[in-house]
């Protein structure tokens, strides 16, 4: 016979996450609908249990997986501090720890109730265990395609990257990395935080010549009158804060 | 890669005349992919080169929000209107259609 408690827990809103190069981070937390999927839970919503020993054994493992969550978090924050000029990875830093406190809060909370009532073991529908294994799963995802920025910057990094702190002239305000290889017979000059354009030439500083040109002037078009996508839309606020553009 | 195969005249060929992208000449060649009004790729296609060297090959690719295999088929021919439209909407770059 399955009990039927409230649910006396909160859930945190995600907030909204630079775009651009983290689509598939987005495209993950935009999966989560928080506020009205099924994790949006109230007082008022009864909680239904079915299955007690499998509960059990899942929320272990949801305990155990969080712990690994929060070890992997703290490796990421502590280099995020590093660097935290980037807007971007502010944001992205802010996404995730605001997950992470809400999977945090959602445990914590049903402890309480665990000790609070005896029957309070029966506190989980097997569709919010579903709901919790299914958040760790998306957590991953994310995680996944933030290390893998982090290996891209890292490359960047170590493979001869030079910081660029003005383009065509103008003074930015935050330095970009600028990456310069062998292409063929020429060079070419790929820049990190603007994924979007690129330089080539003969020699380097013909592609990064080109390079800056580039930059330039998909700032000046991002500055039309022209309605974008979400990738350039972000991508113009990130220019405008570059070139100190404020509107 | 079939980066050796084509020239960037054919590139930008097939850009203006699969895609409907419109080039504006400067210092490089410049263009807007645009679905129901809205710019959603830019690419940049370098004048007169051949063959296209292997990094700035994958860079247009890229820009167009294609793999190199999918920019090959751009270019060969097979990938249409529809099917570029299909790979934008997989990446959710574009709306589902209705």
């Amino acid at each position: 016979m399955p009990v039927t408690m409230p649910y006396m827990g909160s859930v945190p809103i995600i907030p909204p996450v630079f775009e651009g190069r983290f689509r598939t981070v987005i495209h993950a937390f935009d999966k989560m609908e928080w506020n009205c999927g099924p994790l949006a839970l109230s007082a008022t919503q009864p909680v239904l249990f079915e299955n007690v020993s499998k509960a059990r054994l899942t929320i272990d493992s949801v305990l155990e997986s969080m712990q690994n969550l929060h070890d992997r978090f703290e490796r990421l924050s502590v280099w995020l501090r590093k660097e935290c000029h980037n807007p971007e990875k502010r944001q992205v830093e802010l996404a995730l720890l605001t997950m992470l406190r809400g999977l945090q809060q959602l445990l914590s909370d049903m402890q309480v109730q665990w000790e609070k009532f005896p029957e309070a073991v029966h506190i989980v529908t097997r569709n919010q265990i579903d709901d919790i294994e299914r958040l760790i799963g998306i957590y991953n995802l994310s995680c996944a395609s933030y290390e893998s920025y982090l290996a891209e910057e890292e490359h960047f990094s170590l493979k001869g990257s030079m910081l660029n702190n003005s383009v065509q002239g103008y003074k930015l305000t935050a330095s970009i990395r600028v990456h310069v290889e062998d292409d063929d017979t020429g060079k070419h000059a790929s820049c990190l935080e603007i994924p979007q354009v690129y330089g080539f030439g003969e020699t380097e500083s013909e592609a990064l010549a080109m390079l800056e040109r580039e930059i330039l002037s998909l700032y000046e078009d991002l500055q039309e009158d022209v309605p974008l996508s979400e990738e350039y839309r972000l991508l113009r606020e990130q220019l405008d804060a570059l070139f100190n553009n404020e509107k | 890669m079939k980066n050796n195969d084509y020239d960037t005249l054919r590139v930008k060929s097939v850009c203006e005349n699969k895609l409907g992208i419109e080039f504006r000449n400067g210092s490089e060649s410049n263009g807007w992919f645009v679905h129901e009004g809205k710019r959603i790729a830019r690419v940049t296609v370098p004048y007169g080169r051949k063959p296209i060297p292997p990094k700035t090959y994958k860079s247009m690719a890229s820009q167009l929000k294609l793999s190199v295999s999918e920019f090959d088929s751009l270019l060969d021919c097979p990938l249409k209107l529809e099917q570029y439209l299909d790979a934008l909407r997989k990446q959710g770059l574009i709306d589902p259609q209705p």
